[in-house]
């Protein structure tokens, strides 16, 4: 079916076909955001509501248990996702709180274009760039240097210590510049597809290639550089 | 391994798997196979992919509920403070621009301002422009109060010592100190020209921002030498037998006491006397400095909240975001946000709490620690139980074994946590009675009063035996106060019992005034009078 014969089937049909063949006007592009996007819906069986966009417009209008559900639906995603933008700091609360206020004040804007997952991921990224730029010359500081020091010691008692080599990937993806960051964490961390990720850093997709490609890079090369690291790759091939 | 190989799969690797040939397939294959480097960083990539071991634990159910009330608490401040400060916020634009403009012209015309070296800047400096005696602040300390922050504190040409806890500074100026256990100082000047701090003995950490005030002059004196300071991240130790500088970023000059020789210290260096030669900071000089500066990040006079914290027995080590801040009793200015508070002590068991610091706000916590050699339960009390549990199935158990007890214990909350997933709240009922009769007295079974009596409020139509357990729990207190007293209002409403409503929802707003339900109270409480 070429576009033309799609629009005009999509007009006769009801309001649901309409927008489903609406995802598909953009083609390719579209439909492998519907299938990403079904494996991440909000599963809302058992709760009185019936779509992510009703449940999004009951806590638009301040209805207290569709916030509280929500924020229990997206607190751990935003914090995952913000431990890594933060490369592992100890703000990363603080931006996973400022990025929650920021969807519950902004959830009437969404439209159900997108999944609420990756709405909440839009708005996470763009509240870590703010977060970023209001940050002071000492907390640079820290990131500058965080690569090569933690709390913790520099070594790993077990080969299956993965939250200690979690903490460490965490302080090195934090050393790089933000966009590659964002980029980085959204495609391996939430499994944003390149589409999906220009969609929400509002970029091409060839330019979120490219910093994929290099953030990779980059990263890789610092993985094999770290003592910790490793220090882990050996504990493995014991 | 080719480098070029693995340049050619990490170019490969965005490639869609559909749109690669098979020469192309062929090739990514056996490069995993072969490269050692290529494969293990792809297994740490597929590692921070896995969905089912997420980097950050999710909450459990008590946090979660603070989490949400924290932000929700902050969403309708937020919202308030947006509409009043529309207005205000215009005037403070046109205020801002105009000094801009005043500034720039300053700085076009003034070839002073320009100069960017001390000596000029102390010339120019009127003398009554000099504010005397500069507000300094205590941000933590070991005794039993800090002063108030309203009060101007009076600690000039006063020695100011330290015992088992660090203490931390505001001294205006955009300077902090942080002064280690058994230090003392006394503040010979804090003014808005200069601060000049003597350092009699101990190690004193110090961050002063860069070009934050142009004309502020920052010295540290010792009897073997003077620290001029540019501004920079830096710490002095000093006692009998030594008298060090290591500078984390920034230059620090030291001049010698006797013979005015002046030496450098700089980025990532320190000196020592008598010599003063520069050496690196090698890379555990370099993770100390760090961690002072991020506990100096905790306490640093910026939106701060007041928390005190006293243990029995006392003398406990208090962690505050793994940084820590000293022995208990302590109190501290912390700055706002979510923070995980961590108290140990050898012997006993570690308590690990989430804290929301609010700005300007008043905590006080005590915790009473439990040895680590005493068993999980308790003697068994059931009498309160019994009135409020139906199931008389369930019988308390003897006293077990720490570990299995603790596993078994979590076990029971994640049961519980997938029954509330699937809905199931029948199952999710019985599973919170299991965990109040076989483990009272533990902080979750006392939690488990307010949910199980939600449940029975909200899905199972049992109010009148979910009012007994909001009663049982409000008995003894605790975090969940709040939530317990507005359900028993709830739970009066759905009894037809008008006038223990109104008691209940006046105790409400009366305890808890800012409370996010506390709107839905006051609409209530008025339909009802």
């Amino acid at each position: 079916m070429d576009c033309h014969s799609i629009f005009i089937v999509g007009g006769f049909g009801s309001f649901f076909i309409k927008k489903t063949y609406l995802f598909n006007l953009d083609g390719h592009l579209l439909i492998d955001m519907v299938s990403t996007q079904k494996n991440e819906k909000t599963n809302l069986l058992k709760t009185r509501w019936s779509s992510e966009l009703n449940l999004a417009q009951e806590a638009s209008l301040g209805r207290l248990d569709a916030q509280q559900f929500l924020l229990n639906h997206l607190t751990s995603r935003v914090r995952n996702l913000c431990s890594y933008l933060t490369g592992g700091g100890n703000d990363q609360d603080d931006l996973a709180q400022n990025s929650l206020i920021a969807i519950i004040s902004s959830i009437g804007t969404f439209k159900g274009e997108s999944t609420l997952y990756r709405w909440a991921d839009r708005i996470t990224i763009n509240t870590f760039y703010k977060h970023h730029k209001k940050k002071s010359r000492r907390t640079n500081l820290f990131k500058k240097y965080f690569q090569s020091h933690t709390q913790n010691e520099d070594y790993l008692e077990s080969e299956l210590d993965k939250n200690r080599i979690k903490q460490r990937m965490a302080e090195l993806i934090g050393t790089l510049s933000p966009k590659k960051r964002t980029a980085l964490i959204l495609y391996h961390v939430n499994g944003c597809s390149i589409e999906e990720i220009a969609h929400i850093t509002h970029t091409k997709q060839n330019t979120v290639r490219d910093r994929l490609q290099v953030a990779r890079e980059d990263l890789r090369k610092k993985i094999l550089a770290d003592p910790l690291m490793c220090e882990w790759r050996k504990l493995r091939l014991k | 391994m080719k480098s070029t190989d693995c340049e050619k799969k990490q170019a490969l690797y965005l490639k869609e798997n559909s749109l690669l040939s098979q020469e192309e397939r062929h090739f990514l294959k056996n490069h995993k196979k072969n490269c050692d480097d290529c494969s293990f960083t792809d297994d740490i990539f597929k590692m921070i992919s896995n969905k089912e071991e997420p980097f950050v634990q999710p909450l459990d159910e008590l946090s979660q509920r603070r989490w949400n009330q924290d932000i929700l608490i902050k969403y309708n401040n937020t919202n308030q403070v947006k509409t009043k400060t529309k207005g205000a916020r215009l005037l403070i634009i046109t205020a801002a621009a105009t000094l801009l403009m005043g500034f720039i012209s300053g700085l076009i015309f003034s070839s002073d301002l320009l100069n960017k070296k001390q000596d000029l800047a102390i010339e120019s400096l009127p003398i009554s422009d000099i504010k005397e005696n500069q507000e300094i602040k205590i941000l933590t300390s070991g005794q039993s109060s800090l002063l108030s922050n309203k009060e101007k504190t009076n600690l000039f040409q006063k020695e100011i010592s330290t015992n088992e806890n660090p203490m931390a500074l505001s001294m205006g100026n955009n300077i902090a100190l942080l002064l280690e256990p058994q230090t003392k100082i006394k503040i010979e000047a804090n003014n808005s020209f200069e601060t000049i701090i003597r350092l009699i003995k101990g190690t004193l950490f110090a961050n002063k921002i860069p070009f934050a005030t142009a004309t502020n002059h920052f010295e540290i004196i010792t009897t073997r030498a003077n620290f001029e300071v540019k501004g920079t991240i830096f710490e002095v130790t000093h006692n009998s037998d030594v008298t060090r500088l290591r500078v984390l970023k920034g230059n620090v000059e030291i001049i010698e006491k006797n013979t005015q020789n002046i030496h450098k210290g700089t980025s990532l260096q320190k000196a020592s006397y008598p010599k003063w030669e520069q050496h690196s900071l090698s890379q555990n000089d370099q993770n100390l400095l760090i961690n002072k500066m991020k506990t100096m990040d905790l306490f640093e006079k910026q939106n701060e909240g007041n928390l005190e914290i006293s243990s029995t027995p006392k003398g406990a080590l208090v962690f505050i975001d793994n940084q820590y801040i000293g022995k208990t009793p302590l109190v501290s200015s912390i700055r706002q946000g979510h923070r995980m508070l961590n108290i140990k002590k050898e012997n006993f068991q570690t308590v690990t709490e989430h804290l929301n610091i609010a700005p300007e706000s008043k905590q006080s916590r005590l915790f009473s620690l439990e040895t680590l050699s005493a068993p999980l339960l308790v003697k068994n009390e059931q009498e309160d139980q019994e009135k409020a549990s139906t199931d008389t199935q369930v019988k308390p158990r003897a006293t077990q074994t720490q570990a299995a007890s603790a596993n078994e214990l979590k076990n029971m909350m994640d049961k519980v946590a997938g029954h509330r997933l699937r809905q199931d709240w029948q199952a999710a009922a019985l599973e919170y009675k299991k965990i109040i009769a076989r483990y009272p007295n533990t902080p979750q079974a006392h939690t488990a009063l307010v949910s199980l009596g939600l449940l029975e409020l909200n899905h199972l139509n049992q109010p009148s035996i979910a009012l007994n357990r909001f009663n049982l729990y409000l008995r003894k207190g605790g975090p969940l106060s709040q939530e317990a007293l507005f359900a028993k209002a709830t739970a009066y409403k759905i009894l037809s019992n008008k006038n223990s409503e109104i008691k209940t929802l006046e105790e409400f707003l009366r305890r808890y005034p800012g409370a996010v339900e506390a709107p839905k109270a006051k609409a209530r409480l008025k339909t009802l009078k």
